[in-house]
Order: C-alpha cells, then structure tokens, then sequence
C-alpha cells in the first residue's frame, strides 16, 4: 500500500516535472519560430491550456469507458515519449510546412494555426494522463470521493515547482531541448512502467534497460537537434550559416554568419549584426550604431560619463570611446549573449570591451538605474522596439524618470525606435508619438529626428537636445575623430531640414484628440514651420490624451501599438482585429458577465416547481461549481500574470527572483490544495467555496487599492517579500479552491474522474481565456488596476451565484 | 391538486418562455458588445471638399482615365501597367487606385498627392542630374507592385482612403514648386506609374515652366502609356529589384521581362536613365546574376547608364534579414565594373568612396559626395572638367 501510494505520488509530482519543463522548451522554440512578442506568448500559453483542458476532459470519458488504469497510464507516457520531440521537429518546420518566405516574419494567423495545431497532441495527452492518475490514486485507495483528485493536483503543482527550478538551474546549460523533454519523457515512462509493472517482470534488466535506452536517447538527439535547428534556419535564412546555438536562460540564442557578417538573434528576433573579427572596416558595416554613437555623443559639449543600456555589441561602445569620455557603464542583461559573439565580434568592439574606461554591468537596466549611485552627462538606450512587456519597461515614464535622475543638469538621454519615413499608418505613428509624448512628459525638452529609424534626444535643459546640423559637426570635428563609416557631413544629411521639420510635426501634434489613438496622425502643412517654430507652438497645443499616449508601467499601451505595427506589417490583406480591441470598453464585458448570472436566476425561478426541483438543483449547482472553478481560472491566472509584470517592472528583471516567484505561486498552491485536503474535504459545501471566492475577490481588491502604496515602496527587500506573499496568497486560494470544488461538483455528478476531469478542464480554461487577454489586452489598454479589478469581479459573479446554489447540495 | 398541476404547468410555460427570452436576450447583448470590437471603416466619403486647402483624410478626386478597354458584363481591363487587372464594376484594381465606374475606368490618384516635400536630388537618387540641387519630391498611395522591401508601405501599399492626401490640382503643385525655388519635380518615393494621368498633367505644366521632370519608378508600366509620357521627361530612375524572373514573381509580385522593355524604350527615347539595384542578401545577390545584369545593361543600354548598389536595412516584411554585408555592395560594384559599366556606385552607405563620381577616362574624382551632400563638382557643360570627357546626364 505505502508502495503504491507513493508511485501515485511519483507519477503525478513527475507529470507535474515534465509538463513544466515541455511548455519552457515548447515555448522558447515557438518563439524562435514566432516574433516574440507579447501577443504570441500569451497564444501559446493559451492554446497550451486550452487542450490539456480538452485532454482532461477526454481522459475522464475514456477512463470511465475503460477500467484498465495501467495500460492507460502506459499508453500515455509511451504516447508522451514519442510525441515530445516529434513535435518539437515539427515546430521547427513550421515555416516550410506553412510555406513562409524567407526572412519574413509569421503573422496573427499563422502564429495562432501553427501553436494551436503543433501543441494539441503532447497537450491532449498530458491533460489525460492528469485524469488517469487521479483514476489510479482512487483505485489504490478504494475510496469514492473527490481525494484522489485534490492529492493529484498537489503532487502536479509540486512537480510543476521542482521542474521549472530544474531546467532553469540545470537542465537548459546541459542538455539541448529534444534532450530534455526525450529525458522527462522517458522518465515519465520508466516510472509508470514500475509503478505498473506486469507480473514477472524483472526489476534489474528493468533499471538497466531504461538506463541504455535514456542514454540511446539522449544521444540519438543531439545530432536530431542539430538538424532540426540547421533545417529551420535553412527555411529562415537561405544560404546563411548557422554558426552557433546557445540557451541562454533569456531565450535561445543563433549566430548565423554570411559573407563576413555575423548576425545574432534572441528568441527568434535579430539582435545585432556586425562585421567579422577580421573585417577591416566594421565602422561601414555598422553604420546605423556609429550614427546613434555619435549623434547621441556630439548632443553634449563635455561628455565625460555616460551610461550605455544595451546595444553595445553592435558598435555603439567602440565609437563612444572615440570621443573624450572618461567612464562608460555598460549595463548588458544577457552575460551569455556577451560571450556567445566574443569570437565573432569585430577587433574594435573587442578592444572596447576591455578598455579600461568601460563597466560592463550584467543586469536589468531597470534595476541599475534604481539603485546606481552617478551622475552621467549621456545616456543611450540601445534597445530593440518596445515589442514585449519587459521590452517596454525601458519606454515607460518611470524609467525615464528613474533615468532623468541620473543625469547631470546639462545631461541628455538619447534613445531610437523603428518607423517609416512617413509615418502615415496609425500604429506606426501611434507608437512613436507615445515614445514622444512620455519622454516629454519627463524631460522638458524634447527633439525627434530620423525616417526608418527615429531618434529622440531628450533633457532638462532647453539649450542641450539640438538637431542642428552645423553645432554638432563643429562638436564632431573638434573631437577630432577619426573613424570608419562617419564623418562630419553626415549630420547634413541625417538631419536634413524639410524631414526633421516633418516627424517633428506629426509625432509632436499626433495623439492630442480623444480618439487620436483610432484615427492616427491628422493631416499636415506641406511645409511644417522650423523646429523652434514647432517648439513655441507646442505650449498652446491641446493636451496630449494621457491613457492612450503616455507609457507606463502601470498602462504599458506601447508594446500594444508595437503589437499592431507588427500585424499591420505582417498580416496578408484582411482587416486588423487589434485597432477594434483599442475600442472596447470596459462595460463591453458586462454581458458576459451577465450570462451565468441570467442563467441562474431562471433555474432559481425553475426550481420551485417541485417536480423539477432535483434536476434543476443539480443542474444549479453544476452551473455554480463550474462557473466558480471558471473565474478561479480567470481570476489566478490574471493576477499571476499581473503580478509577474507588475514586478519586473517595479522592482526589475532578475530571472531567478521572477523565476522564484512563480514558484511561490505553486508551492502556496500546493499547500492551499494539501490545506483543504487534511482540514476541509471532511465538511466541504457550497458555503465554504463561497468564502473562498469572497477571498479570492477581497484579495484582488486589496492589490487594486494598495498598488500605488506598493509602486512607491524604496527598499527592494520588503518589494520582493510582498510580491511573493501576494502570489503565495493567490497559490494558496487556488489550491484551497480546487479540491473543495472537485469534491462538490463530484456529489452532483457521482463520477469521481470525471468529474476531476471536467472541473481541471474548466480550470484550464478559465486561465486560457486570460491567459489570451491579460498581457495581450487588459493590462496595455485598460492598466493593470483593472486586471484586478477584473479579476475581483469575476470572483464576485462566483460568490452570487454559489450563494443561489447554496443549501441545494445535501439537499 | 389538479389546478396546482395546471398552475405549475403554466407556470413551467411561462419560465419556459422567460428562460428562453433571457438566453436570446443575453445573445443579443453579446453580440451589442462584440459589435463594439468589431473594426469599423473609417473612411471619409468619397466626395471632393471644393477648394479645400489643407490635406483631408481619404480625399480623392476621381478623373476619367483612357487607359482601359471594355470587356464583356460591365467589367474593364485596365492598359496602364503590365498586371492588365481585369476589373469588375465598382471594383478596384490591384494597385487599389484604379476604379471601374459605371464601365469606366477611373483614376483615384490625382490631385490627390500623400507626399509633397522638397528634396536633394541625391536622395532619389539621382547622380548625374544637377548635383547638389534640389527637387519636388511628390507621390500618391498605391503601388502596382508588393515588394517585400518596401520602404513606403505605409503611404505606397495602402488605399487612398486610409491616408491623408493633400489637395493639389498639377497648376498648384506647379505654384508650390515654383515657390520652394526647385528646378524639378520628381515623381518619386511611391510608384508614379499609378498616378500616371496626374503626373503627366503636371509633366506638361513643368516643362512649359522650364524645370526638369524626374521620375523614379520600378518601371512597371505598358510601352503605349510610356511612349506618350516620354517626351516630358528628363530624366528616370528605373528601380531593376534583380534580374531574376523568379525574384520578381515571388518577392516583387511582377514579372521582370516589362521592366527591361521599359529600360530600353527609355533609352530609345534618349532620356537620361539611371537604375537603382536593391542588394537583398540571400534574395537577389548571386554575384554571377548581378553580372549577367551588368552586361545586358552594357550591351542594351549603354556603359554610361549610372548603376545605384543599394544598401538593404531590415524592413518591412523582412524586418529579421540582416542587412547588406558592405562587403557585398563593393563585391557587386567590382562585378558591374569588370562588365563594362563606366559609373557604378554604392548607395546608402554614406561617406563610402561608391558615392562619389570618378571619370572613366582620366579617373579624377569629378563629383564628391558624402550622402546628400555634394562637396564639390568639377563638370562643366557636361564634361569632365580635367580631361573633357561628355558624362551622361543632365548637367545644364
């Protein structure tokens, strides 16, 4: 018996492990595939849940049909074994089976086929094994209630915890992703197979047969991978060579060299490229970081100390020493990416790096900025578009401001995004207006320059940010500089008057309307007045519309309109979903939120007819169950979400604390789920579901009201311990929720799997839905007050209708 | 206890019915908030504001355009550009500019400019056409192509109605030329092609006044259409995106052959051409390719045809391409060199040495160039000013 409980436990605690460390590696591959922003992320976790839901309520249906637990459970892991790594080969086709040219980026559509269609068979099948354990737990113990499938769940959360630590501590620097999930896989199965093993079987040939084929299996797949990855960039980037491949805990990173250039992506997305260590001129090659080096640098008279944020390995730091600094602090979060482009970086940037004057800083920017103590009279920011949410931190106004103060009284910040020379498209316009409007709302003086790229010089002080030509070339000159792919002149033509005088009007007179974020830049003079026109004009401008053109950490709008710039780019000819969604309103989920009420208030009415009154209860209470373990889905997920953002964002990204505060999320589940199995399964009702939901709405409440409170907390410390409280405290409730849920909607339904089965899936879905919208929509448009808020209401439709159902249960 | 049966009954009927009415009535709300999601045409009327002096959101002026023929059941074939798009009534053609009313086909590019700015002749670019000067840069939305590539998507690959269009008749934007104090319009940053009928409105009106017309065009356009407006012009830049067939179909969205029949026809017509090469890594950069282009452009068009090497910066939808090694630029220009080609120089690589002019003869740097800045000039009346030799363009 103690045997075969605890292979229950090992079982499940390993489904927990492996289905961990699959949706990590599932995800850093789709994102190789897919651009990684923010709204991919949230369809692969969302088609993630979506059918490990479905395959737990297909394992309840098949495991009633059939009773032979351990050949289900068998056949599963097998199933498991074998799907893991094909589907990870297939991920990596996934451009040449969706015939995407080359070089191009994937769009809505193909991101949302290709993660729903690659992930359904792994996910079904892990979905199922859940329900096939919790059938095994009751079998071992020869009970009917719902305990089997609360013991399940904690052993899974468990697992879930032990696995993320696992890959992120060992795994992702050992072993390659097809290594990974082959091992979990296999060990999965080896631990079934003991658990039920067949009469007569030997146990040492056992241990000694699983030891050679998981050896036989970790090295059949180093050389599978390999191919996988060399045919996926083949299908990427035709004729370029894939040089070299690294996990970086940030994402995996490829080298890819063509002719004398090497260029580096993270996470599928092009980083930087520059010119091969043996390039004799890598100032032509990396013309547009030299640009940004010396058109930032030549902004101020004396620049003696300057703080460089990403960036630096594409040029930038080698041609800022050109001029007379006397310390760079060099804050560079990936230390891996640093030294996965140490051999292939050109001499010049090598020499840099090991000059004297330069601090290269390992680390979130966000954090530095926080906690350093300098002063710097230049800060360039050196990094990728605003496409993602911790992206985005370094275009919020409380970076800016975090920064501001870093700088001297004459000092200037210099930062660049992507755009069109145009800036004709609503999104386009609308993203860099926003990067416009929150600087400005920093900095008193503000200048924009540019076309595909867009420069913005910001300070304090109204003489420092200038565009003027003839100043900084005399600045330039002065230095006597001596570089490749620069020169005096080039001022001229990177800042040519009729184009200057245009972005600066468009970006500086777009976003003061109402509906200005909908309609995109209005209509404008054929020939703009001068800068210093535009400047004093701006004071008597209408107000820029806060909500909708100012970032911040706590409305991040500017990765939502990098979001749309990248479907107006990418999707082929029919109309875009995203500028609708900047439409909607906060009452336009009143009515979803209505149904389940409506519903229950007719079976309320229906029930006082007496003949009906048992099925119409049960029916009741089915409906309330589900609904509560439907917004416990929603309502956890949502602030799981929220808080994680929440969190890099005040406190900085510091992987293994964002790392860790997920795993308090799953050990408070895990302690909540073994709470309410020791103390409350005895006596579980309606009632005690009802007080949970009220905690869960009072919980979010109470975060949507002491926010600002927390924002504004100095000692990173105390930051840290709240937000791993606050989550814990969500874990806990929903782990408390589970179980008691499970048990209720069993006593309705009577069949334990599968009523574990349907309540699993409904919880799964409930977090696919905010999975899908949190960071794609609520906390970009409507702030992350009311993603609490969404989720206290959703938990506050739970108690009502629990409330109606209440009494109806041992009735 | 019959009557309670009935009661319960009727009331089973009623709640029947009131269930029933709460389920479409909640379906209706859905959908009332889902139509609240649902993107909505923003589209200003298709109407002309008489007079209008600043720029109005989807503002088009629809003129008749002759180049069409009449096909069966209403619809028409559009003779402009080498697509012939069969259009439908009421239909738009694939360039989203050309509009088929009541048989007809209409031009919703003109009068209607998106881009109107003055410009150094350099940026277009234009070598050999007046250096160090400056020109009206002018363009409409729509494109009879889709390049990957292309820099102007947001004003090029749209319709005129989600874009801000100034309304200029060709006699204002002669005005405003004349008052910007530039020599020439160029025709430029979008596809001329598509605004054809304005363009040579405007052509006719420019030349009258004494300045140059330039145009920079891919070239996709019928020899009939081209012939008629050749005689305006002084000067084309005609983009060659590669010289692979399979290229052009499949990352240009056109066919190759009309482009080099619209190379030639300029060249027959003794307008000056100058052609512009877009080196895509991976997509268009076979070094062997790009000589076989040198030499038909040598044998067919002269070995004075100026010959742009553009750089590729990651855009549009190949925002994950890294851009042209310059090592590749130098490569190219080496190739089109050796093939004969007398004037091959590297754009948009600022301050790199294939900017500048070199004479063929005497080898003196005659024209210096650091991006959109021309140092110095030593061409006089066309020749070079140390040895004499004529260099192509127009330098008067």
């Amino acid at each position: 018996m103690t045997r075969k409980i605890s292979s229950g436990l090992c079982i499940a605690l390993l489904l927990g492990l492996t289905s961990q460390i699959v949706q990590v590696v599932f995800l850093r591959d789709l994102l190789m595939v897919f651009h990684g922003n923010e709204l991919s992320i949230g369809l692969i976790f969302a088609a993630w849940m979506a059918w490990v839901g479905l395959g737990s309520y297909l394992g309840g249906t098949i495991s009633i049909r059939y009773a032979r637990t351990g050949v289900l459970l068998r056949g599963s892991a097998l199933g498991l074994l074998i799907t893991l790594p094909v589907t990870i080969v297939l991920m990596r086709e996934v451009r040449s089976l969706l015939t995407v040219p080359p070089a191009t980026q994937l769009s809505l559509v193909d991101i949302a086929v290709s993660s729903i269609v690659f992930m359904a068979p792994a996910c079904i099948l892990m979905g199922m094994h859940f329900v096939y354990i919790v059938r095994l737990w009751r079998d071992e113990e020869q009970s009917e209630d719902a305990s089997a499938a609360g013991k399940t769940y904690v052993s899974e959360a468990l697992g879930s915890a032990l696995g993320g630590l696992l890959f992120t501590t060992v795994l992702v620097h050992l072993l390659n992703p097809l290594q990974a999930v082959g091992l979990v896989g296999a060990l999965l199965l080896f631990v079934v197979m003991i658990a039920q093993r067949p009469q007569g079987f030997a146990r040492p040939l056992f241990y000694i047969g699983f030891l050679g084929i998981a050896a036989l299996l970790l090295a059949l797949m180093a050389p599978l991978d390999h191919w996988a990855h060399t045919r996926q960039w083949q299908h990427f980037l035709p004729r370029h060579e894939l040089v070299d491949t690294q996990s970086s805990r940030y994402g995996d990173i490829a080298v890819v060299q063509y002719a004398d250039q090497f260029s580096f992506y993270q996470s599928g997305q092009l980083v930087f490229s520059t010119a091969g260590a043996d390039e004799l001129h890598p100032g032509w090659e990396a013309q547009d970081s030299v640009s940004f080096a010396h058109m930032a640098m030549t902004q101020h008279e004396e620049p003696e100390r300057v703080l460089l944020v990403g960036g630096g390995l594409g040029g930038t730091l080698g041609e800022i020493l050109k001029h007379p600094v006397t310390a760079i602090d060099y804050v560079e979060l990936d230390e891996l990416l640093l030294e996965a482009a140490r051999p292939y970086l050109p001499s010049s940037t090598k020499k840099a790096l090991a000059d004297p004057r330069v601090q290269v800083l390992h680390g979130d920017a966000r954090l530095y900025v926080k906690t350093a103590d300098a002063q710097y009279d230049v800060i360039l920011i050196d990094m990728p578009d605003p496409a993602t949410a911790v992206l985005n931190r370094y275009y919020t106004k409380e970076f800016f401001a975090e920064a501001a103060s870093l700088l001297g009284p004459e000092g200037v910040l210099v930062l660049h995004s992507s755009s069109t020379p145009q800036l004709q498209r609503t999104a386009v316009a609308n993203r860099n207006a926003t990067v416009y409007h929150t600087l400005r709302s920093v900095f008193d003086h503000v200048v924009v320059a540019g076309d595909r790229i867009m420069l913005y010089i910001a300070s304090q002080d109204a003489e420092h940010p200038s565009v003027d030509a003839v100043l900084l070339r005399r600045r330039y000159e002065e230095r006597e500089i001596v570089t490749d792919g620069f020169a005096g002149s080039h001022f001229h033509t990177l800042l040519e008057d009729t184009g200057v005088r245009r972005v600066n009007w468009v970006i500086r007179n777009h976003g003061r309307t109402p509906d200005a974020h909908l309609t995109g830049p209005g209509p404008q003079p054929l020939l703009p007045g001068s800068l210093a026109e535009q400047i004093e004009e701006e004071a008597g401008l209408a107000p820029v519309n806060q909500d909708r053109f100012i970032n911040s950490d706590l409305r991040p709008i500017g990765y939502f309109y990098t979001l749309m710039l990248w479907d107006d780019i990418t999707r082929p000819f029919h109309q875009s979903v995203l500028p609708g969604l900047l439409r909607a309103q906060p009452w336009g989920v009143l009515p979803a939120a209505a149904l389940p009420l409506v519903l229950m208030l007719a079976i309320c009415l229906g029930s006082r007819i007496r003949r009906r009154q048992p099925l119409l209860r049960r029916l009741g209470t089915r409906l309330a169950v589900l609904t509560t373990v439907l917004t416990t889905g929603i309502s956890t997920m949502m602030l799981q979400i929220t808080l994680l953002f929440v969190f890099q964002s005040v406190y900085g990204f510091v992987y293994e604390l964002v790392g860790l505060i997920t795993a308090f999320f799953m050990l408070g589940l895990a302690c909540g789920a073994w709470l309410a199995h020791r103390f409350l399964l005895r006596r579980y009702s309606i009632t005690m579901l009802t007080y949970i939901q009220l905690m869960m709405a009072a919980v979010s409440m109470l975060l949507w009201l002491g926010l600002p409170a927390i924002v504004a907390l100095h000692s990173p410390a105390l930051l840290f311990f709240l937000f791993a409280m606050v989550t814990a405290t969500a874990g806990l409730i929903n782990g408390v929720d589970f179980p008691v849920a499970a048990a209720c909607y069993t006593d309705v339904h009577r069949q334990s799997e599968k009523s574990a089965g349907v309540v699993y899936a409904m919880e799964l879905f409930g977090a696919c839905i905010s999975a899908a919208l949190a960071s794609t929509v609520v906390v970009p448009i409507f702030g992350v007050g009311a993603s609490f808020v969404l989720a206290a209401g959703v938990s506050i439709i739970a108690c009502i209708l629990l409330l109606m159902a209440r009494g109806w249960l041992h009735a | 206890m019959r009557k309670q049966e009935n009661n319960g009954r009727n009331q089973g009927m009623s709640r029947r019915a009131l269930l029933d009415l709460g389920w479409k009535g909640m379906a209706g709300l859905c959908l009332s908030a889902l139509a609240g999601c649902v993107p909505q045409q923003t589209a200003e009327p298709e109407t002309k504001t008489a007079l209008a002096q600043g720029p109005s959101k989807g503002f088009v002026a629809p003129v008749p355009s002759p180049w069409y023929s009449k096909l069966s059941r209403g619809a028409v074939r559009c003779e402009l550009c080498p697509n012939q798009c069969t259009i439908e009534p009421d239909k738009r053609g694939s360039c989203q500019v050309r509009e088929n009313k009541e048989e007809s086909l209409y031009t919703l590019a003109y009068g209607n400019p998106v881009l109107v700015r003055d410009d150094p002749v350099e940026r277009n670019p234009f070598f050999h056409v007046r250096p160090g000067t400056r020109s009206l840069s002018l363009s409409t939305a729509g494109c009879n192509l889709a390049c990957r590539f292309c820099e102007v998507w947001d004003m090029a690959l749209v319709a005129p109605e989600d874009v801000y269009a100034h309304d200029m008749p060709p006699q204002r934007v002669l005005e405003h030329a004349q008052a910007t104090e530039v020599g020439a319009v160029c025709y430029s940053f979008g596809e001329p092609v598509v605004f054809y009928e304005y363009m040579a409105a405007i052509a006719r009106l420019a030349k009258e006044a004494g300045m140059l017309n330039l145009m920079q065009t891919a070239g996709y356009v019928q020899p009939q259409p081209l012939a008629e407006l050749l005689p305006y012009l002084d000067a084309v830049n005609v983009d060659l995106k590669g010289f692979e067939p399979s290229f052009y179909r499949e990352a240009v969205g056109g066919e190759l052959e009309p482009v080099l029949q619209t190379l030639k026809q300029v060249r027959d017509a003794g307008v000056h051409i100058e052609i512009t090469n877009l080196l895509i890594p991976t997509l268009n950069d076979d070094m062997d390719v790009i000589e076989d282009m040198c030499r038909w452009i040598a044998d067919e068009l002269g070995p004075d045809v100026p010959l742009h090497f553009a750089r590729f910066y990651p855009l549009y939808k190949l925002l994950d391409l890294p851009r042209t090694p310059v090592s590749a630029l130098d490569k190219a220009r080496q190739r089109a060199l050796q093939a004969g080609l007398r004037y091959v120089y590297v754009a948009r690589v600022p301050g790199h040495e294939g900017e500048d002019t070199f004479c063929p003869d005497c080898g003196e740097l005659i024209i210096d160039r650091e991006g959109f800045v021309v140092d110095a000039i030593h061409v006089e009346d066309g020749r070079c000013r140390f040895c004499g030799t004529d260099i192509p363009g127009c330098f008067a």
